[in-house]
């Protein structure tokens, strides 16, 4: 039993492992012997419906933002006002507030707004990303409507000593720093990253939002931004597993004005200032897991507004974030075919925000916490059903519970085609800003909410010198009192419980690695169809009713293939974004309200020299190949072909 | 098996990557030239940072609406958050508060001859004409405490007026020119209504009215009215109940004709009808209120059911009213029109957040 337990191939396990292998191969051609693979996952795994990036992608993407890596290797959608601009991201068509992100088991997302800024996070500071669809995201906390990006670090226990140094040459005077250094026995570990980039971000554009239209250069659109991140591992006994992590990172970055303005000269700057800290403890008694953890994000925002020339400034707001996240977590294993998880959770937020042009702002501590229970069971050879419920309490009040319930079906097609499938209801809380802001702040609002239904299927195959896998997705969603601001009689905004959205769609994600006489090659291409459209109008004079909502592509898809031999690769990145409406009523016709679609092409060519136990590397990569002019959010220019040189260096 | 599986790998590529670029573009609309007659323009305000705004243009002769009618004689955007729109001889001037510049374009037919730029967060332009020198209008403004002189023809800015000692705020808004003098409302976090003569460009009296005064018509008789929405709840500026001011122009005397009782309405948008006996502004609908009487506050003359009322205009050769209705502020929006008496003649559709009508008395001759 145990050896055909759920012999659950590929995709990641075996995914990833290739992709190692892709990576090594950089260095030198491997022969990989035929091995059989067998692979049991966990019977609380086998019915969550997610994605993980995979080693190559994260390797090329190190000196960038979580924002460019996802855009172009995953099938969520990114909004990015530009090149270091807030970038946000959004699954299976919802709102950026309804994607959580959770690093280590900390949520990210801002108390006070909701949502994250992808641009902010560099991907050289985590080791495994994934992500959670739908109702799957409900293990990890609520309010992930769309989904949830969990960023994790893993610690490295091979060897004792290592250090990784990568440097960056970019166009538009953009440098960038990364460095790391990891040491330590099989007891104590210690793993530190240090990273620093700036970029002038100049880059030319042809503005077409004036008259005369004309070639400009990007101006006030520089950035710097530069961190640390420690973490300590330590195993005091083979039971017992301590870590403490602590990122910080301060950003600049100046805020380019619209394509359109041509006002007094200004001077838009926004400061960010974020400290992050984890302590968990994980115990492996018996039974199962135990893990307790407690951390701190903490964050410090500063944005003005100057108009030298006039001698004013028109903003100045000063803005302070401070949550404390404490959870505790039993995996209980019952015999072999069951497993159990209970998890509480106590968070604590305390956000203020302060305008000292008007001398305006809000003050607000919430409280929050919520107690999830989950349990798995295998149901014959091919079965897993699980059935979780979330209860969770904010601000003195009690939410509806909220259930989740699936299964996983091994189909008697093929060794590993699996089918999946859950139902699940999430809660949104608001957030302090929704809530109180002023003016229009409304602390009436009611948490949005969603029904979500997800469909997958998993596929896969291998054989000598090829595996091939795939997924099949389909989705929808309602979500209810969904949150949006509109005007008031007094020229303000309000944050209303507006409108009510069906989301549903199908995503297609294919992978293959394959040896090809001395090449390895690594192909992928994922498409997503999204229709998440707006269905509670109630005025005859709506008439956004139906209509696709603003900056959510119906189509998009990606593609990438790696070919690597001798240490040599070539890597080429393709990603299509479809039309996107950027007015709620606006149909195909309406030309001044739609964004067109484009297809961006990246090529990275490399080499890696081995040196004893020793690598270094070196890359060169054309981004926008072909010279593509677009716009990603209406009236912010994007950069055109732009390029890059990166040394790596590893001990 | 194996050969399938790549071939079938890179044939699923090639249609996702394919497949989804068969998406047409939008295809932009050609036009032959405009050339408007009498009529009204229709500033769509459009959404703050979506650099959105446009303007419509109704032939109430021909029956007609032209949406987009900048774009489509320029193939260019208009910007972002267009405020409002002064017709002056035969060029019209567009105000686009939050791309900082003022853009002329005929009156006639929308095309582009030049703009205004370096300017910070403009409102209105009052333009004063000709007078031996260059052409000379005022630009009021949000939040830098100037009101900035510009030569509307030339596109250059001639001087500043500095108001910033005048008051708790430095914003200006709607202005009207008469007799030599420009009276300026300041509405945001603001209670006064300047006096600048334009002889001299320096400001020579300020009345104060309710809080944030926001817009201002004379009367048959010369006197200047002045509604103040009252602020809103929270603002560290403080609120207080709306109310309806008349300015004796001659001896710069203030009198307030009209407090409301429920602090909760904001009335906005005061017009006068030609004859200059009858006021309409925005407050829960559309009232209708004679100088004589001082009576219809209570009672709308049109209703506003739901809709989200925004702006109000009301045309000065008939009398007939024209009520923006923004939905949701986000989308595009719908102009209503009505009779005198308030009874309802037709509506269309124009941009994004109707927020001004700029009557055109016809062409130039």
């Amino acid at each position: 039993m145990t050896e055909k337990l759920i012999r659950y191939i590929l995709f990641l396990p075996v995914l990833a492992g290739l992709s190692n292998v892709a990576l090594a191969s950089q260095a030198d051609t491997i022969h990989i012997d035929e091995v059989e693979i067998i692979h049991s996952i966990p019977i609380h795994r086998a019915t969550v419906i997610s994605a993980d990036m995979d080693t190559i992608s994260m390797d090329l993407m190190a000196g960038r933002s979580l924002s460019e890596l996802l855009a172009f290797h995953s099938a969520v959608h990114i909004k990015s006002a530009g090149r270091g601009a807030l970038s946000t991201a959004s699954f299976r068509g919802t709102d950026a507030s309804h994607t959580k992100v959770y690093w280590n088991g900390i949520r990210l997302n801002s108390p006070m707004l909701g949502q994250v800024d992808f641009s902010l996070i560099p991907v050289w500071i985590v080791d495994d990303i994934s992500l959670l669809y739908g109702g799957s995201s409900l293990k990890k906390g609520s309010g992930a409507l769309g989904g949830a990006v969990l960023l994790e670090n893993s610690g490295d226990w091979n060897g004792s000593f290592s250090f990784s140094l990568n440097q960056e040459v970019a166009s538009f005077g953009t440098l960038g720093t990364y460095g790391r250094l990891a040491a330590g026995d099989n007891k104590i570990r210690s793993d530190t990253r240090l990273y620093w980039n700036r970029s002038h971000n100049n880059y030319p554009y042809l503005n077409t939002d004036i008259l005369p239209m004309q070639e400009e250069r990007l101006e006030q659109a520089g950035y710097e931004r530069g961190g640390i991140l420690q973490e300590i591992y330590f195993r005091p006994g083979k039971r017992h597993e301590l870590s403490v992590r602590f990122w910080y990172q301060e950003a600049e970055r100046e805020l380019p004005p619209l394509m359109s303005q041509e006002g007094a000269s200004r001077e838009e700057l926004q400061e960010d200032r974020n400290l992050r800290t984890s302590l968990e403890w994980k115990m492996y008694p018996a039974f199962g897991v135990i893990s307790v953890r407690s951390g701190y994000a903490g964050s410090g925002m500063h944005y003005y507004l100057n108009h030298n020339d006039l001698g004013y400034r028109q903003f100045d707001s000063k803005s302070m974030e401070g949550s404390l996240y404490n959870t505790v977590q039993a995996d209980v294993r019952g015999g072999s075919r069951s497993r159990f998880q209970f998890r509480a959770d106590f968070n604590r937020h305390d956000a203020g925000i302060r305008d000292l042009v008007r001398n305006e702002g809000y003050e607000h501590l919430r409280n929050e916490a919520s107690l999830m229970a989950s349990a798995y069971r295998q149901a014959g050879k091919r079965w897993v059903i699980y059935a979780l419920v979330r209860q969770e309490w904010a601000d003195g009040k009690w939410l509806l519970a909220m259930p989740s319930t699936g299964f996983s079906y091994h189909l008697p097609l093929g060794k590993a085609l699996y089918l999946k499938g859950n139902l699940s209801r999430n809660y949104n809380l608001p957030s302090l800003n929704d809530l109180y802001w002023i003016p229009g702040g409304n602390p009436g609002l009611r948490p949005e909410n969603s029904i979500n239904g997800d469909l997958s299927l998993d596929f896969s195959r291998e054989s000598e010198g090829l595996v091939f896998h795939g997924t099949i997705n389909a989705f929808a969603a309602r979500v209810e009192d969904w949150i949006l601001w509109k005007p008031t009689r007094f020229r303000y905004w309000e944050a209303e419980n507006l409108a009510k959205v069906f989301s549903r769609g199908m995503d297609i994600q294919l992978g293959s690695e394959m040896i090809v006489g001395k090449w390895l090659l690594t192909l992928r291409a994922s498409y997503a169809y999204t229709r998440s459209t707006n269905e509670g109008t109630v005025r005859s004079t709506d008439l956004s009713r139906g209509k696709q909502l603003i900056y959510i592509p119906v189509h998009a898809s990606n593609a990438f293939m790696n070919l690597s031999r001798n240490g040599y690769f070539l890597n080429w990145s393709l990603s299509y974004t479809g039309r996107r409406y950027t007015q709620p009523s606006s149909g195909d016709n309406d030309f001044t309200e739609v964004l067109n679609p484009y297809t961006l092409q990246d090529l990275h060519l490399g080499k890696t020299w081995n040196i004893g136990q020793s690598r270094a590397g070196l890359r060169f990569t054309v981004y926008n190949l072909f010279n593509i002019s677009y716009q990603a959010v209406r009236s912010r220019p994007m950069p055109m072909r732009n390029y890059a040189l990166t040394l790596k260096v590893e001990i | 098996m194996r050969r399938t599986i790549k071939t079938g790998l890179f044939a699923a590529c090639i249609i996702c990557i394919t497949g989804t670029s068969c998406e047409k573009q939008a295809v932009e609309i050609n036009h032959d030239g405009f050339n408007f007659g009498r009529g009204v323009f229709i500033v769509n305000e459009g959404q703050f940072l979506s650099a959105n705004a446009s303007v419509s243009f109704f032939d109430p002769v021909k029956d007609s609406v032209y949406n987009h009618v900048f774009y489509r004689a320029n193939q260019a955007p208009l910007g972002d958050v267009a405020q409002s729109m002064s017709i002056w001889e035969d060029n019209a001037f567009i105000v686009i508060n939050n791309s900082g510049k003022i853009y002329r374009v005929g009156r006639n037919d929308m095309t582009f001859r030049g703009k205004v730029t370096g300017l910070s967060s403009p409102r209105y332009i009052a333009v004063a004409g000709r007078d031996q020198g260059p052409a000379k209008a005022y630009v009021s403004d949000l939040y830098s405490g100037k009101i900035m002189v510009v030569d509307p023809l030339e596109g250059t800015i001639l001087d500043s007026i500095d108001v910033r000692g005048s008051g708790d705020r430095l914003s200006t808004e709607q202005m009207i020119l008469h007799n030599g003098k420009l009276y300026v409302a300041c509405w945001s976090y603001g209670r006064q209504v300047l006096v600048i003569d334009t002889s001299t460009d320096c400001m020579v009296d300020s009345i104060e009215v309710g809080k944030q005064p926001n817009s201002m018509v004379l009367d048959k008789d010369g006197y200047l009215w002045v509604l103040s929405d009252g602020g809103f709840q929270f603002s560290s500026y403080g609120q207080e109940k709306a109310s309806l001011t008349r300015l004796n122009l001659e001896t710069q005397r203030s009198e307030t004709m009209k407090i409301w009782d429920d602090i909760r309405v904001s009335p906005t948008d005061l017009c006068i009808n030609n004859a200059g006996d009858s006021l309409y502004f925005i407050g829960e609908g559309v009232h209708k209120v004679s100088i004589a009487g001082m009576k219809g506050f209570s009672e709308p003359l049109i209703r506003e059911e739901g809709r989200q009322f925004y702006s109000l205009g009301v045309d000065p050769d008939n009398g007939i009213i024209y009520v923006g209705d923004a939905v949701d502020y986000q989308q595009d929006g719908w102009v209503y029109r009505y009779s005198p008496k308030g009874m309802a003649i037709d509506s269309f559709r124009v941009g994004v957040a109707p927020g001004y009508f700029c009557f055109s008395p016809g062409r130039q001759q």
